[in-house]
């Protein structure tokens, strides 16, 4: 027999393993496949969260895309970022960004057009390699905003640099429904970066907003925790990421996250 | 009747003068028929037997002449007897003293007989004697003795004799007819009294021979002259005197001797005229000894430089004097070929006249100088001694009319000698040929006279326009020299005669191992006022012995430009017909037109402080060896007599892509050349004036620069480009008040094609300077921070590999350009690529390729973000007067390279510029960039939208 003490202190034991192992788990996906090595990374912020019903949360995801052997990458043409289907998108009440309206503009300009969409911000970078020309980073920041793409929910990832010359581009992340343990899935397709010589080497988004509709608070992002009753917290399977690259290679990578139960 | 009366006495009067002359009624006045009626021997002894060793000293040469007659009387009244000796067959008149003229008109009186002869003229003066068949006594036959005589002027010898007291003189003369040269003996105006039917000459070999003591002064038996009436020997003269002999056979076996008379009577002018040609030829010539002795010397030590040439040939004079010995043969060809580098003076052509053929054949023994060949034609003088004649002959060596001698060749040389006192006349032609690769002269002189020398002299004039000049290195030089003697023409005897050249140009030292090469260069316009047309010179020039000039090459200082407004190219059909031309036609008829014509040259050649100058016509041509423009200088090659036809020397124009900066590819361009039809040019001195009006422009520029010049020497080897040296010079050159030039350029900038946010534009801009105002040297143009660069757009770059062979893909095109200047008829314009900088900036280049007639310029601009906004930095613009420059930039959904951040209607738009003059002025300006709304606002279409 096992005493209660015991019990406890096997609990406790326990736990701290997994909390362990879980910090270890908060680390970046690496995955490679010949020479393209694709770090993912995300986050849920916050990590406490009721069992029961939703919180309003952000979350974030980055990923960063580098050719092992320095050489140059293959060209990302689409990204797919896989959410837990504990977590739910919520747009509505939230005004809607026209991609007219902020393509092509600054940074400045997309703001004063979609400031009341806005839904995240981030960051995005880029190589480009012009023939005979030293490659140069291509780098800006992101704005995200609520938004629809060819009549389907989206957020409007608007990227805007000045370096080396003035340009903007808006990635329409497509919002559509998963399967099994990802309910939502953000798909984009790439625009060209610089026709064909432009090598997408990372993008960043932290998505996340409160916002009042009808005199209610309302969040754009929205999770709870999936723990099983008596389980003060669990890991779960928080994103998936799948990058396409030029010439039909994908590289999918799982994140797995922890929540604990408030 | 008295008029009767007066007729019958006329009648009677004139019958009367008939009967007084003799012969009168008588018609065929001639010869006899055969050797009967002439016949010329000569004879080896008293016998008579035919003397047939050449060069041998005959025992006498007998002519006889028997005319026609009718009894005692011949039919005609000789008059005048003319005999042509063979070539070759001299006499020596020095070799016995002359008979007073006092002592000639003296009649005879002999111990032995009654003398009919009317001389008193000692035995050591007679050279045979002379038989007469005549009317006298009946037609008796009578001989009196021949004598050496003073000679009369204009002759050589005379001698004579006094029959019957009828004095009777023969005059040689130097016989030339081509070039065949022989002594022609004049008997003149027999007295009609003697009537003489026969005539028998005999001229004794050696006069003072011991065989002809019988014969001599009083011994003669004048009615039987073999049978002499004593002994009278010369050998009792006191003081003594050598026995020489007086006549020479030629030294020639080729043809028996040949011998020519004619006569004519007092009744009968025209002469009847015989040939006789005694049965063999001469023989043994090959026992005739051969040894002229050849010595060839410049006039100076001194290397490369000009120089006169002596060229001498002694000869052996003993054994054509004595009497038992056969005469040296003579030199029937020379060959003289100079050491190497030895070459003709292209100095010598300033101020040369020519000699034509017609004017060397009036050169006769009596003519005034320049009565024949000009005195403006003479290059030497010549000297000739002989043991035959007193004192020298002299003559002078003239220059043959080229291509127009009797030889057809470029070189030729025409001797004339003469001894007017003697009446001796040599005049021998001579070809010179030079080697066409080295310049290396070999003359030939043929057929030389027969005239024998003790010493022949050719004398080169000296002097800065001598006609030759010495080799480029110290040392020995030798001349090598062939003759080939009459005996036998096929023989040749090959002789050297050597000299040293010890010291270096001008005296200083001999040169050592590689010729120095530091031409002289200057160059610049006359008016250096900025943006002013003005004429340029450039002038080059060498000194004496340094390398050949084989190429040269240039780079203009930045902005010095050619106005090609108006000025065609000279076909190219025109150019090679040119080259073609003689250099007189292309002076006459230049094949270019003039309109081409841009400035013209003046080339020098020689050596020493006198050249002989040609100049020339520089025109503007076409493409040439990869270059897109060429100036061609055309020079009439005619220097003095010197037509060496047209030198046509094109040199390729390359124009800097980004600076259209000048200058002559020498890579590209015809070499000078050193040396046309054997003629070495050592050209010195090259003087270029580009003068067309309004053609040279000044830069805008007043920095400093420079006109670089790099020559090429030739090396050891004028046709070895490999090791030929170079020279570079830099000619400073500025100009002048550019701070008086305005600046005052004018930008336009005009969006066309969308004017909605996500819109792709074309960009238009057009940049218009001022007229008169300094040239563009940087120009900055930036764009607002709300116009994008669509880099999705960017399909294409072209490499610098690429654009370098004109081959950027059709995709690296974003634009075009065009640039109106006044320096070319038409604009010029071209693509708008994208280069590639090899990764020296992140972004790159903005390149309007633009060309117009062959020219190419690529105007550069550097492209970044500066302040947001996209910038386009083009610093190194030609210093060229432009008077517009458009720029588009292609718009469109699809290839638009420029995207609207914002609604350019709605939010207006101001670039900003920067332009630098090229004194450095500066003018900032603020452009609002021009957006067609009115026509845009109807469209709300989402066309030339992403």
């Amino acid at each position: 027999m096992i005493s209660g003490r015991a019990k406890a202190t096997i609990l406790a034991a326990v736990l701290v393993v997994a909390v362990a192992a879980l910090a270890a788990l908060a680390s970046a996906e690496v995955i490679q496949r010949d020479k393209v090595r694709v770090s993912f990374n995300g986050e849920l912020s916050p990590s406490r969260l009721p069992r029961q019903g939703l919180a309003p949360v952000r979350v974030s995801v980055s990923a960063k895309i580098v050719a092992v052997d320095g050489t140059t990458l293959p060209q990302l043409r689409r990204m797919e970022i896989a959410i837990n289907r504990h977590g739910h998108f919520d747009p509505a009440g939230l005004p809607v960004c026209h991609i007219r309206d902020i393509q092509p503009t600054t940074t400045a300009d997309a703001l004063a057009a979609c400031r009341d969409s806005l839904v995240g911000e981030g960051r995005f970078s880029a190589q480009v390699q012009v023939t005979e020309q030293a490659p140069f980073p291509s780098r800006g920041k992101v704005y995200a905003f609520n938004g629809r793409y060819q009549g389907t929910p989206a957020i409007l990832a608007h990227v805007y640099g000045t370096q080396p010359a003035p340009t903007s581009y808006t990635v329409p992340f497509v919002i559509r429904p998963g399967h099994g343990d990802f309910g939502t899935v953000l798909e984009a397709a790439l625009p060209d970066v610089v026709g064909s010589s432009g090598y997408v080497t990372g993008l960043s988004l932290n998505l996340g907003r409160s916002f009042t509709y009808r005199g209610a608070t309302r969040s754009y992002l929205s999770a709870g925790c999936p723990a099983p009753p008596g389980f003060p917290g669990a890991p779960f399977r928080f994103a998936r990421a799948s990058f396409g690259f030029i010439g039909g290679r994908t590289l999918t990578s799982t994140l797995t996250r922890n929540c604990q139960v408030r | 009747m008295r008029g009767i009366g007066r007729v019958r006495l006329a009648l009677l009067l004139g019958a009367f003068l008939l009967a007084l002359v003799p012969g009168a009624a008588r018609a065929d006045f001639g010869f006899l028929p055969g050797e009967a009626g002439f016949s010329a021997t000569a004879t080896a002894d008293a016998g008579g037997a035919p003397a047939t060793l050449a060069g041998s000293h005959p025992y006498s040469l007998v002519t006889e002449i028997h005319l026609n007659k009718a009894g005692a009387f011949s039919d005609g009244d000789l008059r005048d007897l003319t005999l042509d000796l063979p070539p070759g067959l001299i006499e020596n008149p020095t070799a016995l003293p002359r008979c007073g003229a006092a002592q000639f008109a003296t009649p005879r009186t002999s111990p032995f007989e009654t003398s009919l002869s009317g001389e008193s003229c000692s035995g050591t003066a007679q050279i045979g004697i002379v038989t007469l068949e005549s009317s006298h006594g009946g037609g008796e036959t009578r001989s009196f003795g021949v004598f050496n005589l003073a000679p009369p002027p204009g002759a050589p010898s005379r001698f004579g004799f006094s029959p019957y007291g009828e004095p009777i003189t023969i005059t040689p003369h130097v016989r030339e007819a081509g070039s065949e040269y022989g002594l022609t003996l004049g008997l003149r105006d027999f007295s009609q009294q003697l009537n003489v039917s026969g005539l028998r000459l005999e001229i004794w070999g050696t006069p003072w021979s011991s065989g002809h003591d019988g014969q001599r002064g009083n011994c003669l038996n004048e009615t039987e002259p073999a049978v002499g009436h004593a002994e009278c020997p010369v050998s009792a003269l006191n003081p003594p005197h050598a026995t020489e002999a007086y006549l020479t056979l030629p030294t020639a076996c080729t043809a028996p001797l040949s011998f020519h008379l004619s006569a004519d009577s007092w009744q009968q002018p025209a002469p009847v005229a015989r040939e006789w040609t005694s049965g063999a030829a001469l023989t043994e010539c090959d026992g005739l000894p051969f040894d002229p002795v050849p010595r060839g010397t410049p006039s100076t030590a001194r290397t490369s430089s000009p120089s006169g040439y002596a060229f001498s040939l002694d000869g052996s004079s003993a054994a054509l004097l004595d009497p038992l010995a056969r005469a040296s043969s003579q030199a029937k060809r020379a060959v003289v070929t100079l050491p190497e580098g030895m070459t003709i003076n292209p100095s010598v052509a300033a101020g040369l006249g020519t000699c034509s053929e017609s004017q060397f054949a009036a050169e006769t023994v009596d003519s005034a100088p320049g009565a024949g060949c000009p005195n403006a034609s003479k290059v030497g003088e010549l000297t000739i001694e002989s043991p035959l004649v007193e004192g020298q002959i002299e003559g002078s060596l003239f220059f043959a009319t080229p291509l127009e001698n009797r030889f057809g060749s470029l070189l030729a040389l025409y001797m004339v000698a003469k001894a007017p006192e003697r009446g001796i006349l040599v005049k021998v032609a001579g070809r010179v040929d030079s080697d066409p690769a080295s310049g290396r002269l070999t003359t030939t002189f043929d057929d030389l006279p027969q005239l024998p020398y003790s010493h022949f002299e050719v004398h080169f004039r000296e002097g800065q326009r001598s006609p030759l000049a010495t080799p480029a290195e110290c040392g020995t030089h030798a001349t090598e020299i062939e003759t080939s003697p009459w005996q036998d023409p096929g023989l040749v005897l090959r002789q050297t005669s050597a000299f040293t050249l010890s010291a270096g140009v001008g005296g200083g030292p001999c040169p050592q191992g590689l010729a120095a090469f530091s031409p002289g260069m200057s160059a610049g316009t006359l008016n250096s006022n900025a943006s002013s047309y003005s004429p340029m010179y450039l002038h080059l020039s060498r000194s004496d012995g340094e390398q050949e000039i084989t190429s040269y090459s240039a780079t203009l200082p930045r902005g010095l430009l050619g106005n090609l407004s108006g000025v065609p190219f000279c076909p190219e059909a025109a150019i090679e017909a040119a080259k073609r031309q003689s250099g007189a036609s292309s002076a006459l008829a230049p094949a270019c037109p003039p309109a081409s014509q841009i400035g013209r040259t003046v080339t020098g050649y020689g050596f020493g402080s006198t050249l002989a100058y040609a100049p020339g016509t520089l025109y503007l041509a076409g493409p040439y060896n990869g270059s897109p423009l060429s100036v061609v200088a055309i020079d009439s090659a005619k220097v003095g007599p010197f037509d060496l036809g047209t030198v046509v020397v094109r040199s390729a124009i390359r124009v800097d892509r980004q600076t259209a900066q000048v200058a002559i590819d020498s890579a590209g361009s015809d070499p000078i050349p050193h040396i046309l039809d054997g003629l070495p040019l050592r050209l010195r001195d090259i003087r270029i004036y580009v003068d067309r009006p309004r053609f040279t422009l000044n830069p805008t520029s007043c920095d400093p620069f420079s006109l670089s010049s790099t020559l090429a020497g030739s090396g050891r080897l004028f046709s070895d480009p490999s090791d030929d040296t170079s020279a570079r010079s830099d000619s400073p050159f500025q100009a002048t008040n550019c701070s008086a030039l305005g600046f005052a350029p004018r930008l336009a900038l005009a969006l066309r094609g969308g004017h909605r946010q996500g819109n792709f534009p074309a960009l238009r801009a057009t940049l218009r300077p001022r007229t008169g105002d300094t040239n563009l040297a940087a120009a900055m143009v930036q764009l607002p921070p709300k116009l994008f660069l669509a880099q999705e757009h960017l399909e294409s770059v072209c490499t610098a590999v690429q654009f370098a062979a004109h081959a950027c893909p059709p995709g690296s095109i974003y634009g075009r350009a065009t640039a109106t200047t006044p320096l070319l008829d038409a604009p010029l314009s071209g693509p708008v690529y994208l280069r590639s900088n090899n990764g020296q900036h992140s972004l790159p280049d903005l390149v309007a390729a633009i060309s117009g007639r062959g020219v190419e310029i690529d105007v550069v601009g550097r492209i970044d973000s500066h302040k947001g906004g996209l910038r386009a930095r083009f610093e190194l613009l030609p210093d060229a007067p432009v008077t517009s420059f458009t720029m588009s930039l292609r718009g469109g959904p699809k290839k638009g390279i420029i995207a609207n951040a914002t609604n350019t209607c709605e939010n207006s738009q101001v670039a900003s510029a920067r332009f630098t003059g090229q004194n450095n002025a500066i003018k900032s300006l603020r452009v609002p960039l021009k957006v067609d709304c009115a026509k845009h606002n109807t469209a709300r279409s989402g066309k030339n939208r992403r």
